[in-house]
This record gives C-alpha cells, sequence and structure tokens, in this order.
C-alpha cells in the first residue's frame, strides 16, 4: 500500500520532468569554456612556473632578513582594545579559510558568521562561526585566524605552547564541566600566513567528524 | 526516471571522466531540463539559474573522474546543481530562505502548456504540506536524495527526514485519493 501510494507520487513528479525541455545549449556554451580553459592553462602553467619560482626566491630571502629586521621574528603583540572589528561576508573570509574545500565534501556549512579586526588600519585577525551538517549532528566550530607576525596579548599563552614552533594542526580535548554531554575540543594550526584558535563544539556521537572537518580547514 | 535511465547517466558520468566531450551533450539531452528546474528551485532568476546549469556542467566536466560508480549519478548531479546554485546565491548576497510553494516550474521562465499542466499537478497535490515536507518531497522524488543526503541539506536529522517524508506522503496519498 505504501509503495503504491509512493509509485502515484514518483509518477506524478516524472510526469513533471518529462515535460520539462532540454537545454543542450547550456552544455555546449560550458564544454567551449572547459575546453578554452584547457588550451588556456597549458601556456599559463610555464608562467605560473616562473611566478612560483621568484615568489620561493623571496619567500627564502624575507625568512632570512626579516627575523634581523624585527627584532629576532618576535611578534607583535597588541590588545583587544587596540582594534576596531566589522562585519563581513564569505567572500570575504573565503580568502582567509579554504571554505571551497568544503564543497565537495560530506560536511555542508549551515550557518556562518564572519568578522574582521583591523589594527592600525590593517586586517589583523578573523573571528568566525561556522555550523557544519554532519549524520550525527550540527559540529559548531568558531575560530579566530590571525595574521602571521602579531598576537594577541590574551591568546600570547596558547600562541607560544601549540603555535609559536608548530605548523601541524594539534587538537586539545577539553572537559566540558560546564556543559556535561557535550565534546568540546580546542585546536590550533598555521595555514595561508595565519595562525588559527579554534574552539569546536558538539554532541558526543559527531566527535569522529571533527578531526575531519578540521583536517579539510587547514 | 527508469533504472535504465539512471544506468545510462551512470555510463554518460564514466565516459565523460575518460575524456569524452561528445557524452556531455547526451547526458545534456537528458538531465538538462531537470537541472533548470533544481536551479530555477534556489535562484527563482531564469538568467541566473541558466548561468548555474552551465557552471554545474563545468563542474561535472572536471569532476567526473571522482564519481563514484554504482551511485546515483542523477542524484550526483542534482546536488552538484544545488551546491552551485546556493554559492551563487551567496555570490549575488541574495540569500534567502527557499520557498517551495513558488514552485519554479509555473513561473513565466517555463511557458510550455505540457509543462504548465504537469507543473499544475504537482502544484495542486503538494499545496497541503509545510514548507519543510514541501521541500523533502521535492528532494526525494525529483531530485532522487537519499534520507542522508537530506539530512546534510537540510541540517536535520535522518530520523526527522524520515518521519516528515511519511508524513508528508500521508498526506499526499490523501489529497491524490481525492483527486
Amino acid at each position: 500500500m505504501k509503495q503504491q501510494n509512493q509509485n502515484e507520487i514518483q509518477k506524478l513528479f516524472d510526469d513533471y520532468a518529462e515535460s520539462l525541455s532540454p537545454q543542450p545549449q547550456l552544455a555546449s556554451r560550458a564544454k567551449e569554456r572547459y575546453l578554452s580553459m584547457q588550451v588556456v592553462q597549458k601556456p599559463r602553467r610555464a608562467v605560473w612556473a616562473a611566478a612560483v619560482c621568484a615568489v620561493i626566491v623571496f619567500v627564502i630571502a624575507a625568512a632570512a632578513v626579516l627575523p634581523v629586521l624585527t627584532g629576532g621574528g618576535e611578534p607583535q603583540v597588541y590588545a583587544a582594545s587596540q582594534t576596531v572589528g566589522q562585519r563581513v561576508d564569505a567572500d570575504f573570509a573565503s580568502e582567509i579559510v579554504n571554505l571551497q574545500a568544503f564543497e565537495g565534501s560530506a560536511y555542508s556549512i549551515v550557518s556562518q558568521k564572519y568578522y574582521a579586526f583591523r589594527l592600525d588600519g590593517g586586517m589583523v585577525y578573523v573571528a568566525a562561526q561556522l555550523g557544519f551538517s554532519t549524520d550525527q549532528g550540527i559540529v559548531e566550530v568558531q575560530f579566530v585566524a590571525e595574521k602571521d607576525g602579531f598576537v594577541r596579548l590574551d591568546w600570547r599563552t596558547d600562541y607560544e605552547r601549540y603555535l609559536k614552533d608548530n605548523d601541524g594542526l594539534r587538537v586539545v580535548e577539553r572537559r566540558p564541566e560546564n556543559m556535561p554531554g557535550e565534546y568540546v575540543t580546542n585546536a590550533y594550526f598555521k595555514a595561508n600566513g595565519m595562525h588559527f584558535y579554534v574552539y569546536t563544539q558538539c554532541n558526543p556521537s559527531a566527535a569522529q567528524f571533527v578531526q575531519p572537518i578540521l583536517q579539510i580547514m587547514c | 526516471m527508469t533504472d535504465s535511465e539512471r544506468t545510462q547517466i551512470n555510463q554518460y558520468i564514466e565516459q565523460i571522466a575518460q575524456g569524452s566531450y561528445t557524452a556531455i551533450d547526451s547526458l545534456a539531452q537528458m538531465v538538462s531540463g531537470r537541472m533548470l528546474s533544481v536551479a530555477l528551485s534556489v535562484v527563482r532568476n531564469r538568467a541566473l539559474a541558466e548561468d548555474v546549469v552551465q557552471d554545474s556542467f563545468l563542474r561535472i566536466l572536471s569532476k567526473a573522474a571522482t564519481f563514484r560508480k554504482g551511485t546515483n549519478g542523477y542524484a550526483w548531479i542534482c546536488k552538484i546543481v544545488h551546491n552551485t546554485a546556493l554559492n551563487a546565491l551567496r555570490r549575488e548576497r541574495r540569500f534567502r530562505a527557499l520557498n517551495y510553494d513558488d514552485l519554479p516550474f509555473l513561473s513565466d521562465d517555463c511557458p510550455t502548456e505540457d509543462n504548465l499542466v504537469a507543473a499544475a499537478a504537482v502544484q495542486q497535490a503538494i499545496k497541503e504540506l509545510t514548507e519543510r515536507e514541501k521541500q523533502l518531497i521535492y528532494q526525494k522524488y525529483f531530485m532522487e536524495f537519499t534520507v542522508r543526503d537530506s539530512a546534510r541539506a537540510t541540517g536535520i536529522s535522518k530520523s526527522e527526514v524520515q518521519r516528515t517524508v511519511a508524513r508528508a506522503e500521508a498526506k499526499l496519498k490523501a489529497s491524490l485519493t481525492v483527486g
């Protein structure tokens, strides 16, 4: 009976789908764009290779010279009161964190808010609140992505403990005394010239997804 | 959609992955109308929806190699269109809640008579459903989303998806019986 009901509903939608006109011109245009991208990519590769080499040389030179100029490579410490914040959109944030990487992943972003903070007119860090949908519920991720070379005063301890001499992902589980039944972690990593301080919260059955989500962000 | 059509779609995707550009034309002949409908359901604008379908074909061309054999190729395409459409809306900074009451296929964008008759039948049948029920029924019967796909797309649990779909199906059954 249930199957018959489902068949009737399916037929309704199938009849509608049958009535839709094909749009082959859209595929043709996409194919042309795809082929032109393939053709353009080949000469571009040589240009890119040269540019990448130049950047590598510049980075190596800068790495050698900067510590001398900045007094041993110590980051500039500043206070929260010196910064000015404003809400920004996902386009702005996507230059800081690789949000596109989630498009093909098993975790879709269901909520997102971003705030950028400036110090003396230059962007110094971005704070974000993200919700990822998983099979076991939402994983909430809050993070601060701070520009390399700067450390906010109240994050200095964490910076020196987890980020100063480490580039890789460090995940630290927290005991959520005030949130029984929640799985809470802090995480730290460096990416795109920023250091990331991350806080995650979810129900314990979704804990298995925290590390994979962080891996995609790295 | 029949099983043989699904098999055919999967074969086209596999041929595209192997570098066949003619397979994309055959695929377009089969599913581009449906893709446009999915895009319209999100962006509500014919020109933008066409851009979304075009971008979706580009993504199919570049991502066909990552398609997992044996899975539902049509649902995979629908997911690509759905995600591309959501991204397009974000880019346009016009993100808004989806309203399935205003079904895309009843807009002036799809004016053929057959289309209107078939769309009106769907519209009539689902008019008693809540927004969430319409969304999940559309995903199940038109986009061929699994319970898991819908749970991911909507951010609700799989059991809640199943309960909501069962409730919607019962309402539709009553509606179709009366009709």
